[in-house]
C-alpha cells in the first residue's frame, strides 16, 4: 500500500493520534479545526469547529467518546467525538499548550504557558464535575512553574501525571500532592522537551527533545533506560505496540529549513531498536520537519504530521514485520 | 635678610684654603683627560689580542707545520701580527692560540674574519677578543655533571605495524560528552572502528594533535610545550618545553621538530619564538627570532621551514630588503640552512629576484622556484640544485598572472600551472584587471632522464581547477571547467612522446575541486569539497584507460584522505568546514563503496596514522606476487572467520543488554498486571487489556466511498450513486 498523504490542515501539524481501536485518526494543527479520518482509506470524516487559534494538543478517551483539545486561544475544550459538538469550554489566562486524558477518561490534565506575569500551570480537572469545568473554577490539582510546561501525560492510571518543560526537565506528580513532584529527571535532556508518550504496554515513557535525542524512561521513577541519538532536533517519538522498536522524527528547526537542502534537513522518520539503541531504517515523505508521530495499535502503521501541513499514514511492509535482530 | 648679609660681610675675610686631608671631587680625567688617554695602561695588550679556539691539537713534531699554516691565515688578515701557540708538557698544542694585532680596530676586524673560519672539514675557528674574557661569568660552583635521565622504555614504537590483519589506525579529535577527546582507533573492515587499548583520552591535547611523519609518535600540544607519545600503550615519550606553543612541524624523517610560539614583545623582542629540536634526544638545537628572519612579527606561512627530503637542509624565504624609505622590497632570495650545523649554507642566502614560491623536490636536493615577472620581465620557473646552486633548468614565461607548482612524490616530474593574460591594466585602487581573459597552461619538467631536463606544455581549453600527480607512476590528473561542470582529465607520460598522452575523458561532475591519488597509485578520488552535493568520484586509472568506478556523496564534507596503504578512503566534515553540515566521517573502500558512517559532535581532526616507508626487496615482491592466489584464499577465510566471530560477539553483547532491560520491563509489566482490578474498575468494568475481547468488540462495517461521480440519465431510480466501492 502506498503511503497516504492527507491534506486537511493548511498549516503545520501539532498532533496526530489513533483511537484505541485504531480505526480513526485524529489530527490537530496550527489552523483552528482538528480533523478526524478513517485510518483505512484516509477519508476525512469531519472537523471540530470552535477553537479560534492554534490547537496545540488533543487526546481522546479510551472508548473514543470524548475528545479534549488544548488551544492557543486560551482555552481547552471537551468534544463529543461522534457529533462533533463542544460540550465544555474552560478558558485559561494564557494559551493551553498540552492536554491529556487519564486512563478512565474522566480526568483531564493540561498545561498552560507562562506569559508576562502569569506563571505556567498544570491543572487536573474532573470532567464530570461542572464546578471544576468552568472559568475560575478550582481544579482538583494545580501547580505553577517558572518555566513553561510544554507537554503533559497521564502516565499511571488516574494517579500520576508526567510533564516536560521548555528547559528539558521532566517531572512526575501524584495528583493528590501538588506541592512537590514524586519523581524528577533533570539530566536526560539538555534542551526543551518536545513530546512525551506512554509505551503501549504502559511500562515506559518515551521523551523527545530539541537536544537531538529521544529517551526511554522508566514509568515509575523517570530513570533513563535508553537514549536514541539523532542528527537533528527530535520533535516526537513513540514505541511500537508489537515490536521492540521505536520511531522518532524531527528535523532541522523550522526557522532554518529554508537554508538547508532537503537531503541535509533529515526530515525522515527513523526507526530504532528500542533496546539496542541502533537505527535500522528510515522513511522519507515530509518536506519539512516531522512534528508528531503515532503508532497504530496494530503496530503496522505509523502516522506522522509535519511542518509541511500533511499527515502521512505509512503502512509498514511485510519486510519490516519479518525483520529481526539476532540475539 | 639683607641685614644679615651685611652683617656677615662686615665680620672678616673668609679662608679659601683647602682644609687638611681634603680630596677634590673633580678627578684627573676631567681635568687632563687628553693627556691621560696617551698614558700607556695595563690592559692595552688585551684590547689588541684575540683568542682563537678550534685549532687542531697536534703533537710536538707537527707544531712547526701548524704554525706555518696559522701564519698564512693570520697574515691574510693583516701581516702585522704576532701569535703565540701555547703547548702542554709533552710539547703538543692545546687547540688554542693568542694573536696580537697592532691596534684594537684590527683586532676586532680579525675577530669577525676568523670567527667561523673553516680550516678543514673538522676544524672551524672560533675567535673572541681577549678583553671579552672579563665578561664571562665564572662557572657556577655548584655545577656538577648532569645525572643521566632514566630511559623510559615505551616498547616497540612500530608495534601497530605488526597487526596480524594489517589494519591501520587513525586518530580523531571530537567532543565526547562535552569534553574534547582524542581517540586512536583501529579501522576494521565490516565492523565499527574500535578504540586502541586505552587510547581514548579526554583533553589529551590542549589544541590539536599530530602524527609524526612516519607515524611513530602522537604529538600533543600544551600550554607549556609539546609532548610525544608512543609505543603500543601510547606512553609519554618525550617533552619539549616551549611556553605557549602554537604550531609544530616535523622534518620528513621525523628527526627534527620545529615549534613556534608567538611572542608578546614586538619589534624584534622574540629571541626564541621559532625553535628546532632533536626529536631523538629532546635537545633544543637552535632558536630563531622570527623578526630577524622575516622583518615581521607575524608568520607568513606554516610550516615556516621547508625541509629537503633527506633533512640535510631546511629553507625559508629570505627576509625582504628595505629601500631608502624603509619600504619593504619584494622577497629576493631563499635562505637555506644546513641541519648538521644549523647555520646558513655557505653563510649566505641564494639570491632569486622577486621570489614568489619555492618547493623542495621530494626525492632529490633540488629546489623548484617561481619568481614573479614584472612590467617587462617574464616570470621565471627554475630548478636549483643544492648545495651547488646550479640552475638545472629554467623557463621564462611572459604575462603570467598566477602560477602554482606540484612535485610528483617520486621527484621525477614537476607540474606548473600558469594562468596567462593578454593585457593587464592597473586600476587606481591598486586592483589588477586582465583584459581579453586569461588562458591556462601546464608546463611539465621531466627529470627522469638523467642527463637533461625536458619540458612539455599542455594548453588547457577550459579554466584550470586543480591537479594531482600519481605518487610514483607516470600519470597526471587535471581538473578543468567551472563550478557547474568540472571534468577530470587523466594523462600518461610517455617517454617516447613529446607531450602527455590523454588517457580518457571522464564525465563532468559539478563542483569538483581536488584530486587525491591513492598512495600506491592506480586509483584516484576526485573530490567536490565544501559543496552542497559533496560528490566523490572514484576513478580506476590502473589500466590503459581511466574508468569511473563509483560516485559517492557526502554533503558538505571538507576533507578527504587515503589511508596509508590506499585500501580505504575517508571523507569528513570537521569543525570550521561548511556551515550546517553534519560533523562526522565516512569510510569507503578504494572503489567507493561506503563501509562506515559516523556522526561525531564537534569533530575537529581525522588523521590516518602514517606508516614508515619500508622498502621490500625485489625478490620478496616477486614472491608475494607469485603466491597471491594462495594467500588471497587464506585472507578470504580469515575475513569470513572474523565476520562470524564479530557477529557472535555482537550477539553476546546484545543478549546481555536485553536481559538487563527485560528485568526492568518485567517489573513494570507485573506491576501493571497487579493493578488489573483497578484498571477494569476505571473503565466501567471492561478489560481493555484482554486481546480476545478486542476482536469480539469489533463490528464489521462496510464503508462506501464515492471515488468519482458521473451524471447519467437512468430510467430506474437508485442506481448511479454507488459508482465505486472501496
Amino acid at each position: 500500500m502506498r503511503p497516504l498523504s492527507l491534506k486537511g490542515h493548511d498549516r503545520a501539524l501539532t498532533r496526530v493520534r489513533f483511537n484505541r481501536e485504531g480505526d480513526l485518526l485524529f489530527s490537530a494543527g496550527k489552523n483552528k479545526a482538528p480533523c478526524v479520518w478513517y485510518t483505512e482509506n484516509g477519508e476525512r470524516i469531519g472537523t471540530y469547529e470552535g477553537h479560534n487559534g492554534v490547537v496545540w494538543d488533543l487526546d481522546m478517551s479510551w472508548d473514543t467518546k470524548r475528545m479534549v483539545t488544548a488551544s492557543g486561544d486560551n482555552s481547552i475544550k471537551v468534544w463529543d467525538v461522534e457529533t462533533g459538538e463542544c460540550s465544555d469550554t474552560v478558558n485559561q489566562p494564557t494559551p493551553a499548550r498540552s492536554i491529556t486524558l487519564s486512563f478512565s477518561g474522566n480526568l483531564v490534565g493540561f498545561s498552560t504557558l507562562k506569559m508576562t506575569k502569569n506563571l505556567s500551570s498544570l491543572c487536573v480537572c474532573d470532567i464530570r464535575d461542572p464546578e471544576q469545568m468552568k472559568e475560575g473554577g478550582e481544579p482538583m490539582f494545580r501547580s505553577t512553574f517558572d518555566h513553561s510546561v510544554v507537554m503533559s501525560l497521564f502516565s499511571s492510571l488516574d494517579e500520576k501525571i508526567t510533564v516536560g518543560n521548555e528547559n528539558g526537565m521532566i517531572l512526575q506528580y501524584d495528583i493528590r500532592n501538588s506541592n512537590e513532584p514524586c519523581a524528577t529527571n533533570e539530566t536526560t535532556h539538555r534542551f526543551g522537551i518536545t513530546d512525551l508518550q506512554l509505551s503501549p504496554d504502559g511500562a515506559f515513557i518515551i521523551s523527545s527533545s530539541k537536544d537531538k535525542t529521544a529517551a526511554l524512561l522508566d514509568v515509575t521513577n523517570l530513570k533513563q533506560l535508553k537514549q536514541y541519538r539523532s542528527e537533528r532536533p527530535v520533535n516526537s517519538a513513540c514505541v511500537s505496540p508489537i515490536r521492540d522498536h521505536i520511531v522518532l522524527g524531527g528535523g532541522e528547526d523550522a526557522m532554518q529549513v529554508t537554508q538547508t537542502a532537503v537531503s541535509a534537513g533529515h526530515f525522515e522518520a527513523k526507526l530504532y531498536h528500542m533496546v539496542f539503541e541502533e537505527e535500522f531504517a528510515r522513511f522519507k515523505g515530509h518536506f519539512g520537519p516531522i512534528n508528531t508521530l503515532a503508532f497504530h495499535p496494530e503496530g503496522n502503521i505509523i502516522a506522522s504530521g509535519g511542518e509541511d501541513g500533511y499527515v502521512r499514514v505509512q503502512e509498514l511492509d511485510s519486510e519490516y514485520l519479518e525483520f529481526t535482530y539476532d540475539y | 635678610m639683607v641685614e644679615v648679609d651685611l652683617n656677615k660681610e662686615n665680620e672678616e675675610e673668609p679662608c679659601f684654603d683647602d682644609p687638611p686631608n681634603f680630596e677634590d671631587e673633580v678627578d684627573d680625567e676631567d681635568l687632563v683627560g687628553d693627556v691621560l688617554r696617551q698614558r700607556p695602561y695595563i690592559n692595552e695588550y688585551e684590547n689588541n689580542s684575540i683568542l682563537v679556539f678550534g685549532l687542531p691539537a697536534v703533537g710536538q713534531e707537527r707544531v712547526g707545520k701548524l704554525k706555518n699554516v696559522l701564519k698564512k691565515i693570520f697574515d691574510g688578515v693583516n701581516s702585522a701580527n704576532t701569535f703565540e701557540v701555547p703547548v702542554d708538557e709533552a710539547g703538543g698544542t692545546r687547540g688554542v692560540c693568542f694573536v696580537e694585532w697592532p691596534d684594537k680596530t684590527t683586532a676586532e676586524y680579525a675577530c669577525t674574519v676568523l670567527d667561523g673560519y673553516k680550516l678543514d672539514k673538522n676544524h672551524t675557528f672560533q675567535a673572541i677578543l681577549f678583553s671579552n674574557l672579563d665578561k664571562f661569568n665564572a662557572p657556577d660552583e655548584g655545577w656538577a655533571t648532569p645525572t643521566p635521565q632514566p630511559y623510559t622504555d615505551i616498547g616497540d614504537p612500530w608495534s601497530w605495524m605488526h597487526n596480524n590483519r594489517c589494519r591501520d589506525q587513525f586518530a580523531i579529535q571530537y567532543d565526547k560528552g562535552g569534553c574534547p577527546t582524542v581517540a586512536v582507533m583501529w579501522n576494521i573492515k565490516g565492523h565499527d572502528p574500535e578504540v586502541v587499548g586505552d587510547a581514548e583520552r579526554p583533553s589529551w591535547t590542549e589544541s590539536v594533535f599530530r602524527w609524526t611523519p612516519h607515524g611513530t609518535y602522537m604529538t600533543t600540544l600544551h600550554a607549556r610545550g609539546v609532548l610525544l607519545w608512543g609505543g603500543d600503550k601510547f606512553q609519554r615519550h618525550r617533552r619539549f618545553a616551549h611556553d605557549n606553543v602554537q604550531l609544530v612541524d616535523f622534518s620528513p624523517n621525523e628527526n627534527f621538530l620545529v615549534t613556534y610560539a608567538p611572542c608578546n614583545g614586538r619589534w624584534g623582542e622574540d629571541e626564541e619564538c621559532l625553535r628546532i629540536w632533536d626529536v631523538f634526544t629532546g635537545e633544543q638545537l637552535k632558536a630563531f627570532s622570527l623578526y630577524a628572519l622575516t622583518n615581521r612579527d607575524q608568520l607568513p606561512c606554516w610550516p615556516f621551514f621547508s625541509w629537503s627530503h633527506d633533512e640535510k637542509y631546511f629553507a625559508c624565504a629570505k627576509a625582504p630588503e628595505k629601500d631608502r624609505l624603509e619600504k619593504e622590497k619584494k622577497v629576493n632570495g631563499v635562505s637555506i640552512y644546513e641541519s648538521s650545523t644549523m647555520e646558513l649554507l655557505n653563510r649566505r642566502s641564494i639570491i632569486i629576484d622577486n621570489l614568489k614560491n619555492f618547493l623542495w623536490n621530494p626525492a632529490r636536493n633540488i629546489l623548484a622556484y617561481y619568481s614573479e615577472g614584472e612590467e617587462n620581465t617574464p616570470a621565471e620557473f627554475g630548478l636549483l640544485e643544492v648545495p651547488s646552486g646550479l640552475k638545472l633548468r629554467t623557463a621564462r614565461i611572459y604575462n603570467v598572472a598566477e602560477a602554482q607548482m606540484w612535485w610528483q612524490e617520486s621527484g621525477m616530474r614537476l607540474a606548473i600551472h600558469t594562468q596567462r593574460y593578454q593585457k593587464k591594466v592597473m586600476k587606481e585602487n591598486g586592483d589588477v584587471k586582465y583584459i581579453g581573459g586569461t588562458t591556462c597552461h601546464i608546463e611539465i619538467f621531466d627529470l627522469s632522464d638523467k642527463k637533461d631536463v625536458s619540458q612539455m606544455t599542455i594548453a588547457l581549453k577550459e579554466p584550470f581547477v586543480s591537479l594531482g600527480w600519481e605518487p610514483h607512476g607516470d600519470k597526471l590528473c587535471v581538473l578543468t571547467g567551472n563550478a557547474a561542470k568540472c571534468q577530470p582529465l587523466v594523462y600518461r607520460m610517455d617517454p617516447t612522446k613529446h607531450a602527455p598522452v590523454p588517457m580518457s575523458k571522464l564525465d563532468p561532475v559539478p563542483q569538483l575541486n581536488s584530486v587525491e591519488w591513492a598512495p600506491a597509485g592506480g586509483w584516484l578520488a576526485v573530490l567536490a569539497r565544501l559543496s552542497t552535493g559533496g560528490n566523490i568520484v572514484f576513478v580506476d586509472a590502473s589500466g590503459t584507460e581511466a574508468k569511473r568506478s563509483n560516485v559517492a556523496e557526502h554533503p558538505g564534507f571538507n576533507k578527504g584522505y587515503w589511508d596509508p596503504t590506499g585500501r580505504y578512503f575517508v571523507t569528513c566534515c570537521t569543525l570550521g568546514g561548511r556551515a550546517g553540515a553534519d560533523l562526522g566521517y565516512r569510510i569507503y573502500t578504494f572503489q567507493g563503496r561506503e563501509l562506515v558512517r559516523k556522526n561525531l559532535d564537534r569533530l575537529l581532526q581525522f588523521k590516518w596514522r602514517p606508516r614508515p616507508p619500508v622498502k621490500l626487496p625485489e625478490q620478496k615482491l616477486k614472491e608475494i606476487k607469485k603466491n597471491l592466489k594462495t594467500t588471497s584464499v587464506k585472507f578470504d577465510r580469515e575475513d569470513n572467520d572474523e565476520k562470524v566471530k564479530a557477529s557472535q560477539e555482537v550477539i553476546d553483547k546484545r543478549r546481555k543488554i536485553m536481559s538487563a532491560f527485560d528485568l526492568v520491563r518485567n517489573r513494570n509489566v507485573d506491576m501493571l498486571k497487579s493493578m488489573r482490578e483497578k484498571r477494569m474498575q476505571l473503565r466501567d468494568g471492561i478489560d481493555t487489556d484482554d486481546q480476545s475481547l478486542k476482536d469480539q468488540d469489533l463490528v464489521e462495517e462496510k464503508i462506501t466511498v464515492a471515488l468519482s461521480t458521473q451524471k447519467t440519465r437512468t430510467t430506474s431510480e437508485g442506481e448511479g450513486e454507488d459508482v465505486g466501492e472501496d
